[in-house]
């Protein structure tokens, strides 16, 4: 029925699709990410890491063939995150879903995942608590709390500065950002003394930067999703001397597609905090990029999508594998929550809750013989999520 | 005291700058709602097509900014007139709402089109070094590109009101805005200079787009992201006033640029009040004839 | 009484009651939507979204197709009904039945507040006004981060079991057959406005704004009315979809809700009541479809779709198809 149903529809458009061949028993992983609009990008970078995972790994796990059925959740739309996460369940029988691009989206697809029983890693979704709305989810993402908390602990405790000053972007995810920043600074014996919220779209950085030159805090965390907006203040805070009065710049990554001490001098002093180096040369990275750069190119720079789904699949194919090709979904998740995995960012564990617990690098960009280089400052050992009072 | 007078000055330049840069980009959609009575959504097409052409020249052929600007006017302008004279001339006696729909409809198309042409993601875009330089005169700093869009939002809006006021073509567009029928009678062939100001108009778009790119940032989905700003453009300027898109244009600049200023937790609140309180009060806009 | 009038009356009723009859394809189109539930027993959720989506054409198509009032902003009305049954679920009141009536409710009281502005504009800046209440709305929705969990959307709703018996279940049964009767219900509630004296006097508004008031219609009124019960059944809409997806989030405020709706409506058809529920299904399993196809680009077929429907239809899908059939019945009475 299902095929009437598709020819009926379909055949008045000409459409180019892989149809995917009956093998016995597929392993099959239900997809769901924004494809389409804004920011479909994250559905690219996610097929970007299926194709490498796939290139390095074979296409089959424990002998079952994996097969991906991809949904386009059209962005932020928990409706119809929702829709295809039954759809997924009832009429593709997955195994796995890989999901959860936007938290709304996630939380939407909570309760059938625990009705239907599957698995479900949480590929991008930042907001702190998602994985406990169901026993069957887990999170391969980075929580917002987790690298901010520590950079204000860290900033006020290790290195001393008391002032902080909050720039973050005006977004849901921005207000969690401030509040974490806060609350690890206070933790660390500090105190914010400002908050700007920088539009998602903005041509000058210049009056917010200058009003923190005012108030001269010790400290300045930047919360800003990676990109041109980052990157902008950062050359604002630069270019009008921001360092030279001692005020410090903590910050995640600049940019997603390229490293941050490539971008240029006007990086110098400024402390990042992150859950991976992208260059780092453990075997695990190594054969992460070797595998990326295969099937993208030399030159092409790692996004954390596709490091997420790099991992997703692995914990799956450990998973698989000890169940010997079956997925009982309660005895997946007992492998997963409560253990330890490595990845390309370093050893990654998650709690009984489904939540990450990853390392947080903290790097400080100084010239080493004129060259710009990000220095390792200080490995965070596998933070928890604070627990942070709503 | 002093940072506040530091604040408005502050304000005040990037406002302008913002507010040329949406003058530069919306004018054409102006003129031909005036003219056409025709409610072209997809007008920020034009405006993103403009910022791809740069982009990709900058980028995969290595040209300099300044010199890809007249190129993105020219190739859009010449884009635009083909979808005028095959789509476009076929829907302007047809209802508002066939326009809306019809405009939508290739927005939709033109969005999934550049996402199949250069990628879903955000264009990274580098500007030249000259442009990423943070100047301070005094206690007063800008960023050199927010310099060099007040410098082109000036020359190009001098130029629009020199062209339209001074020219006899710009005399035949004016005739063509107030009284289409008379122009006609005239002998004025409006179709044609329609299809020239079109042309312009979509090419102003484009150069618009190119120039803010930093601004504004580039992915597919930029007529939606931005289309609110253009209707709020010409609905407040109202529709066919090229001074009435000016002032709407840096009020819209202005408040917008205020607000994220002094009240940046109101988000696009301020714009939008605004625009409600101004189409209540004039609903055909602060400089339009009813 | 004379004898002039009473026929006069009577000939007035008959041609009401003519209007009124059920036309031979309405029973076929509902017995469709039943023959879903069997044929299709794996597209249930998705059935249940397109005829959401269908009743919230069909509240545009009350004050688009019958009043002439285009709105750029109709998600303002889905948007309160949504969060009305998502609030009420979350703090401890799920009944569905109850939880539905209170979102259209709020819808109604928005939309009756709305409808003083709205009858005084038209054209371009009716369009602007719309998508300003819409967009202010939806920066509203999105700063009180505190009552609708803002962008996060709106968490731990439970709704309850219709009529205490039936659960939501996983394949969408429950939610399928609860949607259905409840859009059947309002389908004929505005089928009965559409063909009564209001519903024709409303025609004549859309038709000539000037010449109605010279009848004795009153404009402001009939407008005033219309949109308050349009406003009234997009929230009812909303809480449906609200209760079927148990979450609400922002984006039912968005304007991007705003312009589907109206994209479907206009592909199905204004003004015929049926052109809601056609362009809702057509749009939405294209849609559903394409996107399984061909997820990243599947928006250009839809905006092609749109393209052609303007350029080359009257009147959308079902003005398209009552075209065909006028034509061949033409051809066939010149042949026999």
């Amino acid at each position: 029925m299902r095929k009437l149903f598709g020819i009926a529809v379909v055949a008045a458009f000409l459409a180019t699709a892989g149809i995917a061949q009956a093998d016995e028993a597929p392993l099959k992983i239900g997809v769901i990410m924004t494809y389409s609009g804004p920011f479909a990008t994250y559905g690219h970078q996610a097929d970007i890491g299926i194709a490498s995972w796939l290139k390095a790994h074979g296409d089959t796990i424990a002998g079952r063939k994996i097969e991906f059925v991809r949904k386009d959740d059209t962005g932020l739309a928990p409706d119809v995150s929702k829709r295809v996460t039954q759809e997924l369940a009832v009429r593709d029988k997955v195994d796995i879903i890989f999901g959860g691009c936007w938290s709304p989206n996630a939380l939407a697809s909570a309760p059938v995942v625990t009705a239907a029983r599957i698995p479900f890693f949480i590929i991008v979704a930042a907001t702190d608590g998602i994985p406990q709305k169901s026993p069957y989810m887990v999170r391969v993402s980075q929580p917002v709390s987790v690298p901010v908390y520590s950079m204000g602990k860290w900033a006020a405790g290790t290195k001393g500065w008391k002032t902080g000053y909050s720039a973050v972007v005006d977004y849901v995810l921005g207000t969690a950002g401030a509040k974490a920043f806060r609350a690890g600074l206070e933790a660390g014996g500090g105190k914010v003394v400002g908050e700007v919220r920088i539009p998602v779209s903005n041509p000058d950085f210049t009056p917010f930067v200058e009003r923190i030159k005012e108030t001269r805090p010790q400290v300045v965390q930047l919360f800003m999703p990676a990109g041109a907006l980052a990157v902008g203040f950062v050359k604002a805070y630069h270019d009008i001397g921001l360092a030279k009065d001692g005020i410090n710049l903590v910050t995640g990554p600049l940019s997603e597609t390229q490293p941050t001490a490539t971008l240029g001098d006007f990086v110098e002093g400024i402390y990042t905090g992150t859950n991976w180096i992208d260059d780092n040369d453990s075997p695990e990275n190594q054969a992460f990029l070797k595998a990326l750069h295969e099937t993208q190119g030399p030159g092409f720079n790692p996004g954390f999508v596709a490091m997420n789904i790099w991992d997703a699949l692995n914990i799956t194919k450990a998973a698989v594998e000890a169940q010997n090709g079956k997925v009982d979904p309660g005895k997946t998740m007992s492998l997963i929550r409560g253990h330890q995995f490595t990845s390309p960012r370093g050893p990654i564990a998650f709690d009984q809750n489904g939540e990450i617990v990853q390392n947080v690098y903290l790097q400080h960009a100084v010239k080493v013989d004129g060259k710009m280089t990000m220095k390792l400052v200080e490995t965070l050992p596998m933070v928890k999520p604070p627990a942070l009072t709503q | 005291m002093f940072s506040i007078i530091q604040g408005i000055v502050q304000v005040l330049f990037d406002g302008v700058a913002f507010g040329m840069l949406l003058f530069v980009m919306s004018v054409g959609l102006s003129i031909t709602l005036g003219m056409m009575r025709f409610a072209n959504l997809a007008h920020g097409v034009f405006a993103m097509l403009g910022g791809y052409v740069t982009a990709t020249l900058m980028y995969r052929g290595g040209w300099p900014f300044l010199v890809t600007l007249p190129i993105a006017f020219g190739l859009v302008a010449v884009v635009s007139v083909a979808l005028e004279r095959f789509v476009y001339r076929r829907v302007y006696a047809a209802k508002e709402l066939d326009q809306v729909l019809l405009t939508v409809g290739i927005i939709y198309m033109s969005i999934a089109a550049a996402a199949y042409v250069w990628g879903p993601e955000p264009m990274t875009f580098t500007l030249p070094d000259y442009l990423t330089v943070y100047r301070r005169i005094g206690w007063f700093s800008f960023s050199t590109y927010g310099a060099l869009l007040l410098a082109f939002g000036t020359v190009i809006t001098l130029a629009i009101f020199y062209g339209l006021e001074r020219t006899r073509f710009g005399a035949m567009i004016r005739a063509a805005v107030d009284d289409r029928r008379v122009a006609l009678g005239m002998g004025i062939n409006v179709n044609r200079v329609f299809t020239i100001t079109f042309a312009i108009g979509s090419g102003l778009a484009g150069l618009g787009g190119a120039l803010g790119i930093n601004a504004l940032g580039l992915d597919p989905s930029f007529p939606i992201e931005y289309l609110v700003f253009f209707l709020i453009v010409v609905s407040i300027g109202g529709g066919g006033t090229v001074k009435g898109a000016l002032a709407a244009s840096l009020l819209l600049g202005l408040s917008d640029t205020a607000g994220k200023y002094y009240v940046p937790q109101t988000g696009a609140f301020i714009i939008y009040v605004v625009m409600l309180l101004v189409m209540l009060w004039r609903p055909n806009g602060l400089f339009g004839r009813s | 009484m004379t004898a002039e009038t009473q026929a006069a009356n009577a000939a007035a009723v008959a041609d009401f009651r003519a209007r009124a009859r059920w036309q031979w394809y309405e029973p076929i189109f509902w017995l469709g939507a039943i023959a879903w539930y069997f044929l299709f027993p794996t597209y249930l959720p998705l059935g249940t979204q397109v005829l959401c989506s269908a009743l919230f054409a069909l509240s545009l198509d009350l004050i688009l197709g019958y009043g002439g009032i285009v709105s750029l902003g109709h998600t303002t009305f889905f948007g309160i009904g949504a969060y009305t049954a998502g609030l009420l679920a979350k703090y401890g009141w799920g009944e569905p039945i109850t939880c539905l009536l209170a979102g259209g409710v709020t819808a109604a009281i928005a939309g009756w507040i709305c409808s003083f502005v709205i009858v005084r504009v038209q054209g371009v800046a009716l369009l602007l006004v719309t998508l300003g209440i819409n967009l202010v709305l939806y920066e509203i929705a999105n700063k009180a981060y505190t009552i609708t969990g803002g962008a996060d959307g709106l968490q731990g709703i439970v709704f309850w079991k219709v009529f205490g018996v039936f659960d939501y279940d996983i394949e969408g049964r429950v939610a399928y057959i609860y949607t259905l009767a409840v859009v059947f219900l309002l389908f004929l509630v505005a089928r009965r406005i559409v063909y009564s004296p209001f519903g024709l006097a409303l025609k004549g508004m859309r038709e000539n704004w000037k010449r109605m008031p010279a009848l004795g219609a009153a404009l402001r009124h009939h407008g005033a009315l219309i949109f308050v019960l349009s406003a009234a059944i997009a929230g009812l809409a909303g809480a449906l979809l609200a209760e079927s997806v148990q979450f609400v989030a922002l984006d039912s405020l968005g304007v991007q809700r705003s312009v589907d709706v109206l994209t479907m409506l206009i592909v199905g058809g204004t003004g015929v009541l049926y052109g809601s529920f056609v362009g809702a299904t057509v749009y939405m399993v294209v849609r559903d479809q394409l996107a399984d196809l061909n997820p990243a680009y599947w928006y250009f077929w839809i905006g092609l779709m749109l393209v052609v429907v303007v350029l080359f239809t009257r009147n959308g899908v079902v003005g398209a198809l009552s075209d065909a059939a006028a034509w061949f019945q033409r051809r066939g009475r010149a042949q026999s």
